[in-house]
């Protein structure tokens, strides 16, 4: 960063006259393309220090600070933290996620990875199936989340009641109810969201070179077999990749439940960032919110960390 | 998990570059040499039946998985909002009621919302690769000594998470520093922050980073400044990944609603995800439904027009993902 | 000189017949009288000075947006030293926060009663205790009311202009459908329950819905309970604690329990929030609900709603009830004003709001563009002054009135005589949101435990309470 500094005090300087031209002058400087690269990186700074460095910084400052925005901000110490931490919904809101987490893996994960597999054994319908499977992934995710809640309508003639009334089961009450409102959301998330993964495991499986099929081919090995001891392995960097993906993503998972139930019933789909939400947004309390917000972040990183080094070994790459 | 950037920009690299180590040029999507399966495993009976059956189980199921839903949001676009509630899967007792897009389209703004939605994806579109392609090529290229300082910072955003700044950027929108604006209800407020994305400027400069540097000196010795090099050398070569980015960028400000909802409070100014949520409160369900067509109707049809460039993109950005 | 000064302002800004109502309690101040002075003479030393409102309304409703800028040119010319910049901001939960943050909020905000402690408590609302005093009308504001916008320390902190109370709005078209009399509403909570069974099984629409999230199945809770005899808070000085695991609240949600459980007779959707319970109730698709008295014009005017089907009664008061929870509207001043925008906002408040119970003519002005355009005028709502004065306005109107008044004549011969609950003053939004999940169980669990989640939900509020 000095580094950076003293360039653009340089940069800023005006332009001496042109005796006093010796090897490190702004003129050289400028002569050596040394404002060039400025220009070309100034909108890379500019945007990333307002956007991207000062916020994180900014959040520091504000998870200790309480500010009504009216007087000066106060510095509070840890309070904000001690505050979240004295949250009886911080509990139920950190579990929701978890337990949001937990089923989108179950539910989720897998599924894109059988299909792709699957996709892939097709030859003329392969590109009709692909491209049907990515479906769900163009339509924006509100429009999804707002035509699923309509599908979970409680009473008989809710669609998917109305569809389970034919073989005589129903009506459920889905999101209505506290025990089946998150797996429902889960659902829904994972349809939305099984395309993307689907196309992304496909890309790869393609790229597997067909040497080692032949070769397994060759040794004996059934289909099964192949698809155990070739496809996967081979598929193995970017599964594991693509599950701390989904990981991160869902455990700041908002739009589905902020949507769908706001929370409801009985908090059960309460999430960490409708938490930050509501604090935030609603309460305006950001001393609270960024507090909760580093939490968070704090908890990703270490998870992330956990993983990396758990699965060091399984990855190919 | 830099590493892991640098192999997941070989692939993007091979795919976007027209593929050619894996792929052959003009090759339908998805083609590859064999799979699993192979020419001999596909004459034995068994596996010829078993082949059937999964067209038939993975076509039928992706058709109704995929498809049930947007069909059933394509009729109920057109129904009275009596006929969806009470039969939902009745088709039309009350007969085909186009008025509702119209309605849709005049009552509700559902035309000024999409208007906006496209809007804010222009915008983010034409920061975001400003960003990418200008910081990229300074780094790659011009490489001015405090660059991997840059570098290091850029790359260091990658390992926070979105949560972090999402208060903080907020409240900087409400009072930027410097020129102290606030930019609510400002399409500035969704394309600024937007802008900086580590993962495309890092795999912009790993793009640059691969063009032959022999090229740049024999430009130099012509007499080209850096603006020209840029201009006439750096873009038009590395077409196919502004493709991806532009893809993917436009395709992420489309999807977006957190943001959008928190700082463009004017209805007017609101793109589709924003506006949606909010009729769905307020409108009947008709007019619901029509607005939801509406809003899944042009990507759809994009998609369906290039679908073999989506298919890519996505395949893509799985590569740069791993 | 900020007292004086507004004194002479607002006295310029109100007709003869204010004029003496101001003179009267200007007496009350130790400055001399400055209603001497008569209409419309501004001294020179009246610096300009600006302040902004909102609620102007938007460009698609130009009939109503035209009356409210004539209304503010009139405004003006009386007081030229005083700009009114008006702005069509509507208060929003989620969108107030952005302008207090950004400092762009207006001088003056219409908000909802439920804000005002909230606010106050952060410091965001200017504390007007002693401007009000020369106000000229806190004399004739409803002392049950006062309490919305003082805060535990005494201080006042904002003027409510608009009031109603929790009550039973029920279909009057539906009533006459399922066999019930629409002039003799429900009286009793067993009524209540009686009725809500005869409608679902006369008309198979839900006799009785009840909002659930975004912190209104908390209010809800909170006026059934002080129907049965509970407050949700007790406040001691300045501390405060939730007091909601009571037996009142418990009848309450026994209450919602047999409805929903034993009769069956609230639907199937149970997570509704304010809108899709005016949604539903407007198209016809409830018998009865729980809502503000005030509901009439949303419903009406914007859902569609016939006028006729409109009918309110009081939640029936239990033996040992505590009173009718209010809910109503408040002109919030912004912390950032300055006393003189303080003293140029309370005159402005005091000419939009108040004018109109003291002057015939203004009363007039007032309604007469919305019943020219067909829209309510005499809805149904609980008096901000006193009642003579109030039903003097009324007398001014009478011709101009088109709301069904008689349908809600027991609503109105009642009200008066049940004492005001005000919202719990601390951590209010906070309690409400710890209850919705309550009523949620109740509704969605036919095992849940009440006394268990109300213990629960009592404790949780009162280490928010702790936690500051």
């Amino acid at each position: 960063m000095v580094v950076i500094d003293k360039d653009v005090e340089r940069a800023a300087r005006p332009v001496p006259p042109a005796r006093r031209r010796r090897r490190r002058t702004p003129v050289t400087w400028v002569r050596g393309g040394g404002l060039s690269s400025l220009v070309f990186l100034l909108p890379l700074i500019v945007l990333f220090a307002l956007f991207s460095w000062w916020p994180v910084l900014k959040s520091l400052v504000l998870s200790f600070q309480q500010t009504n925005f009216i007087g000066p901000a106060e510095w509070v110490g840890w309070n904000n933290f001690e505050r979240v931490l004295a949250d009886p919904l911080l509990g139920t809101a950190a579990w929701n996620t978890t337990w949001f987490t937990i089923l989108a893996v179950v539910i989720g994960y897998p599924v894109p990875v059988i299909a792709a597999v699957f996709i892939a054994e097709l030859r003329k319908a392969r590109g009709f199936a692909a491209g049907l499977a990515y479906i769900p992934t163009i339509i924006p995710p509100v429009v999804s989340v707002l035509l699923w809640k309509t599908f979970y309508r409680p009473d008989e003639s809710g669609v998917f009641n109305t569809i389970l009334g034919w073989v005589g089961l129903g009506p459920y009450p889905w999101l209505q109810s506290p025990g089946a409102a998150m797996p429902s959301m889960v659902v829904q998330a994972c349809w939305a969201g099984f395309g993307a993964a689907t196309i992304i495991y496909l890309a790869s499986l393609m790229s597997i070179q067909s040497e080692l099929y032949e070769a397994a081919e060759v040794d004996g090995a059934s289909i099964w077999r192949r698809i155990w001891h070739v496809t996967l392995p081979q598929m193995r960097g970017i599964m594991l990749i693509m599950l701390l993906l989904q990981l991160i993503g869902t455990f700041q998972v908002f739009t589905e439940p902020f949507i769908m139930t706001n929370g409801g019933p009985e908090n059960r789909t309460v999430t960490i960032l409708m938490l930050i939400y509501r604090y935030a947004f609603l309460a305006s309390d950001y001393g609270k919110a960024t507090a909760l917000s580093l939490m968070l972040a704090l908890a990703l990183c270490l998870l992330s960390g956990i993983y990396l080094w758990a699965t060091r070994k399984w990855s190919t790459t | 998990m830099s590493t892991s950037v640098d192999a997941a920009v070989d692939h993007a690299e091979d795919a976007a570059a027209g593929g050619s180590r894996r792929r052959r040029p003009k090759e339908p999507t998805f083609a590859g040499e064999r799979s699993v399966l192979s020419t001999n495993d596909r004459r034995r009976p068994g596996v010829r039946i078993g082949l059937r059956v999964l067209v038939v189980v993975v076509v039928g199921g992706l058709l109704l998985i995929s498809g049930g839903p947007l069909l059933w949001l394509f009729k109920s676009a057109v129904s009275t909002s009596q006929d969806i509630i009470r039969e939902p899967f009745g088709l039309w007792p009350s007969g085909i009621q186009w008025q509702n897009l119209s309605d849709a389209w005049n009552l509700v703004h559902i035309g000024r919302a999409l208007l906006n939605t496209v809007w804010i994806a222009l915008g983010s579109w034409f920061f975001g690769l400003l960003v990418a392609l200008t910081g990229g090529y300074a780094l790659s290229v011009l490489r001015p000594k405090y660059g991997p300082i840059i570098t290091g910072a850029v790359l260091a955003t990658l390992f926070v998470p979105g949560v972090v700044s999402l208060v903080a950027s907020y409240l900087i929108i409400l009072d930027v520093p410097v020129v102290e604006r606030n930019l609510i209800n400002t399409f500035w407020a969704v394309w600024l922050p937007a802008a900086p994305s580590a993962f495309n400027v890092l795999l912009m400069k790993r793009v640059f980073d691969r063009l032959p540097r022999d090229l740049f000196e024999a430009a130099k010795v012509d007499g080209a400044g850096p603006y020209r090099i840029f201009w006439s050398i750096v873009l038009p070569m590395s077409k196919p990944i502004i493709g991806v980015i532009s893809l993917l960028t436009i395709m992420a400000a489309w999807k977006e609603f957190l943001w959008p909802m928190l700082v463009l409070p004017d209805p007017t100014l609101q793109p589709l995800s924003v506006v949606l949520p909010r009729l769905e409160q307020t409108s009947e369900m008709s007019l619901l439904m029509a607005s939801l067509f509406i809003s899944v109707i042009i990507p759809v049809l994009l998609f369906l027009v290039f679908q073999r460039q989506f298919l890519r993109g996505a395949g893509q950005a799985g590569a740069l993902k791993g | 000189m900020a007292k004086p000064l507004f004194r002479r302002t607002a006295v310029a800004a109100l007709t003869t017949a204010l004029v003496a109502a101001l003179a009267a309690c200007g007496t009350s101040s130790s400055d001399d009288d400055p209603a001497s002075g008569g209409g419309g003479d501004t001294p020179d030393s009246d610096a300009p000075v600006t302040i902004s409102i909102n609620d102007l309304p938007p460009t698609e409703e130009p009939e109503r947006r035209q009356s409210m800028l004539d209304k503010i040119e009139r405004f003006e010319e009386a007081n030229p030293h005083i700009t009114i910049e008006a702005t069509e901001y509507r208060w929003a939960a989620d969108t107030f926060p952005a302008m207090l943050a950004g400092g762009t909020e207006p001088t003056v905000t219409a908000l909802p009663f439920t804000e005002v402690q909230g606010l106050a408590a952060r410091g965001q609302a200017a504390e007007i205790s002693e401007q009000l005093e020369g106000a000229g009308f806190l004399e004739d504001l409803n002392p049950g009311l006062m309490e919305v916008v003082t805060a535990p320390d005494g201080g006042i902190y904002g003027v409510p202009y608009a009031a109603y109370t929790a009550g039973l709005i029920y279909n009057r078209a539906l009533f006459e459908q399922a066999g019930l009399d629409p002039d003799d509403p429900p009286k009793t909570w067993d009524d209540i329950r009686a009725a809500a069974r005869t409608i679902q099984e006369k008309t198979g629409v839900p006799g009785l819905i009840s909002m659930t999230t975004e912190n209104v199945g908390g209010w809800t809770l909170t006026a059934m309970s002080a129907a049965f005899g509970g407050l949700m808070e007790e406040v001691d000085g300045e501390t405060a604690t939730a007091s909601f695991d009571s037996e009142p609240t418990k009848q309450a949600l026994e209450f919602l329990r047999a409805l929903r459980w034993e009769d069956d007779t609230m639907g199937a959707n149970f997570l509704i929030n304010w809108e899709d319970s005016r949604n539903e109730f407007g198209a016809g698709r409830a018998g009865m609900m729980i809502a503000g008295a005030d509901a009439y014009t949303d419903l009406v005017e914007t859902r569609g709603l016939p006028p006729e089907a409109f009918g309110v009664a009081p939640l029936p008061q239990d033996d040992d009830a505590v009173g009718a929870l209010s809910g109503g509207s408040v002109d919030l001043i912004s912390a950032r004003a300055t006393p003189e925008q303080i003293d140029a906002a309370l005159t402005w408040i005091q000419f939009n709001r108040f004018a109109k119970y003291y002057d015939e003519q203004t009363a007039l002005d007032n309604v007469d563009g919305a019943a020219k355009d067909g829209r309510p005028v005499g809805t149904i709502e609980l008096p901000i002054v006193s009642q003579e004065l109030y039903d003097q306005y009324l007398g001014w109107i009478e011709e101009l009135i088109n709301v069904p008044r008689e349908n809600a004549e027991y609503y109105l011969t009642t009200i008066q005589e049940i004492p005001l609950v005000s919202e719990p003053p601390v951590k209010g939004q906070e309690l409400y949101a710890a209850l919705d999940p309550v009523v949620q169980a109740v509704l969605t669990r036919e095992d849940a435990d009440i006394d268990a989640l109300l213990a629960e939900a009592e404790d949780n509020v009162n280490a928010l309470i702790q936690a500051g």
